[in-house]
């Protein structure tokens, strides 16, 4: 290996030492989510870190690499749930098996847990990746393969069916530009 | 600003974090398992190369799963969330009665549209028509005006081996439609049924049916009305390609192990505005306000699934749809 390769290398290692250190929490709760199982979220990380650092020289910028971590990330968790172990647990899940909140958790937050868990998966997907995780429309459609007008359909749909629970809901009707 | 989504799953999953010692795992797993930024011989870049070539194609394999009409090969979109299943009602849980409710609809009579409510979610099924043989449905299709095609003929090779034909309700007919009633076969499951006017009779929104070979070998055509966006799954071992049919806009043809699947799309005709629901979800609750939801249905997506025509075949019986 050339000193420029390796200091190629080198960098990588520290830019996704760096991503992983800011959005770490993000990705592990997301794959808790996905996944319903502390042990497998780990693994699932640690399976995107490892994707991201060996595909990283293939990186081609079409969304910034925090977004692009997250769709290795979905992608690896989806991966997991369709192999033949996974399927053929028990389908009526819950978060039950997720490690106790380190914060009490309120009942209007239980009202809210259960109704966005009653979506259809496409709906709450979507839902959960702009208001939990904050990412914007654009990056949305990027991490989930689908156009950004079916990500507007989604959330605006998902909004209309949550609305009898979240009266008084969100101040922002159109999803917002934060990145992720 | 006012977040309740966030705030409670920030604070489901307080106790999530990646901290030290879980960041410090991920880079000695990373260490053990890529090259390091060392001297390395040749022997090892070899082994290297051979290693990033599988890395290559593993990661492939991780983008397989859906392809739209252009072609275009994006992750899949199935549930993958995990979902809510609400407590148990009277000792049969919610998963049970939703498969109660399933059965319960599907033996409805074909002029009668049903709703099913466990505890608060909604689903539907809409009727469907049984068929007798290929010339039935042929009759069907052409007396209801649908814009859903079928061959001139099947390959003599194959039988008629059994078909409906499914209805929606279209938006107009929503004020004809007449009330039923409710029934609770069991504690926490309410049937709620409608009785389809007439003329709603022959608003086919789709077909299935099946054709068998003396050797057993299957021969599937599907038609469905669809809102636009179809996508369909393609799986390790998958080959695509797109294909030309006169008679539609777009086509495909899928190799699998399992057999080969024809998709075709076909546009052109005026939109229709029906009502579906076909999955259980959270609805109003009131009997004068059914939990019925338009959508505009643009096109026909039609799938010919064969297990032992060749593609060429198969094109050849999509050309002659009309």
């Amino acid at each position: 290996m050339t000193d420029k390769a390796a200091g190629e290398t080198e960098s990588a290692r520290e830019a996704i030492e760096a991503l992983f250190r800011a959005q770490g929490t993000r990705l592990l709760r997301l794959a808790a989510l996905y996944l319903e199982d502390m042990a497998l979220a780990e693994d699932a990380v640690q399976e995107t870190y490892l994707k991201v650092y060996k595909n990283f020289s293939a990186f081609r910028g079409e969304s910034d690499l925090a977004t692009w971590a997250m769709r290795v990330c979905i992608n690896t968790c989806k991966d997991m749930r369709r192999s033949a172990w996974f399927r053929g647990r028990k389908q009526a899940v819950s978060l039950d098996s997720l490690p106790e909140p380190a914060v009490p958790v309120t009942q209007e937050d239980q009202e809210v847990l259960r109704a966005v868990l009653a979506l259809p998966g496409k709906y709450r997907e979507v839902l959960l990746l702009h208001y939990w995780q904050g990412i914007d429309a654009r990056n949305i459609a990027y991490a989930l393969g689908i156009s950004e007008a079916a990500v507007y359909t989604r959330l605006s749909r998902a909004r209309a069916r949550l609305k009898p629970i979240l009266e008084g809901g969100f101040e922002d009707e159109q999803p917002h530009q934060a990145g992720i | 600003m006012n977040n309740p989504i966030k705030l409670a799953f920030d604070r489901r999953f307080s106790a999530i974090e990646m901290d030290e010692t879980r960041l410090e795992k991920l880079s000695q797993a990373a260490s053990a398992k890529t090259p390091g930024a060392r001297p390395i011989k040749r022997a090892l870049v070899l082994a290297l190369s051979l290693l990033l070539v599988i890395g290559a194609a593993y990661s492939a394999d991780l983008f397989l799963g859906i392809i739209d009409w252009q072609g275009n090969e994006i992750p899949p979109e199935t549930e993958v969330m995990p979902t809510w299943t609400p407590n148990d009602t009277a000792g049969i849980s919610a998963e049970a009665l939703e498969s109660l409710a399933y059965e319960a609809l599907g033996s409805k009579p074909p002029e009668e549209l049903w709703l099913a409510r466990v505890e608060n979610s909604w689903t539907s099924y809409f009727p469907k028509i049984r068929v007798n043989d290929f010339e039935q449905a042929q009759k069907l299709l052409r007396e209801g005006g649908s814009p859903l095609m079928l061959p001139d003929h099947i390959p003599p090779e194959y039988a008629f081996n059994g078909g409906e034909l499914s209805l929606y309700v279209g938006t107009e007919y929503h004020e004809a439609l007449t009330w039923l009633g409710e029934e609770s076969p069991e504690p926490g499951l309410t049937l709620r049924g409608y009785r389809l006017p007439p003329e709603a009779m022959g608003d086919f929104s789709g077909y299935l049916l099946h054709f068998v070979n003396k050797n057993g070998e299957t021969l599937r055509l599907e038609a469905r009305l669809s809102g636009g966006g179809e996508d369909f799954g393609l799986w390790q071992g998958d080959s695509c390609q797109a294909l030309e049919i006169p008679g539609f806009q777009r086509a495909l043809i899928l190799e699998r192990s399992s057999g080969r699947q024809v998709f075709a799309q076909q546009t052109g005709f005026v939109p229709i505005s029906a009502c579906g629901r076909d999955y259980f979800t959270r609805g109003e609750d009131t009997p004068e306000n059914y939990p019925l939801e338009p959508e505009i249905l643009s096109d026909v997506t039609y799938t010919l699934y064969a297990t032992a025509l060749s593609g060429e075949e198969m094109t050849a019986l999509a050309a002659q749809f009309k």
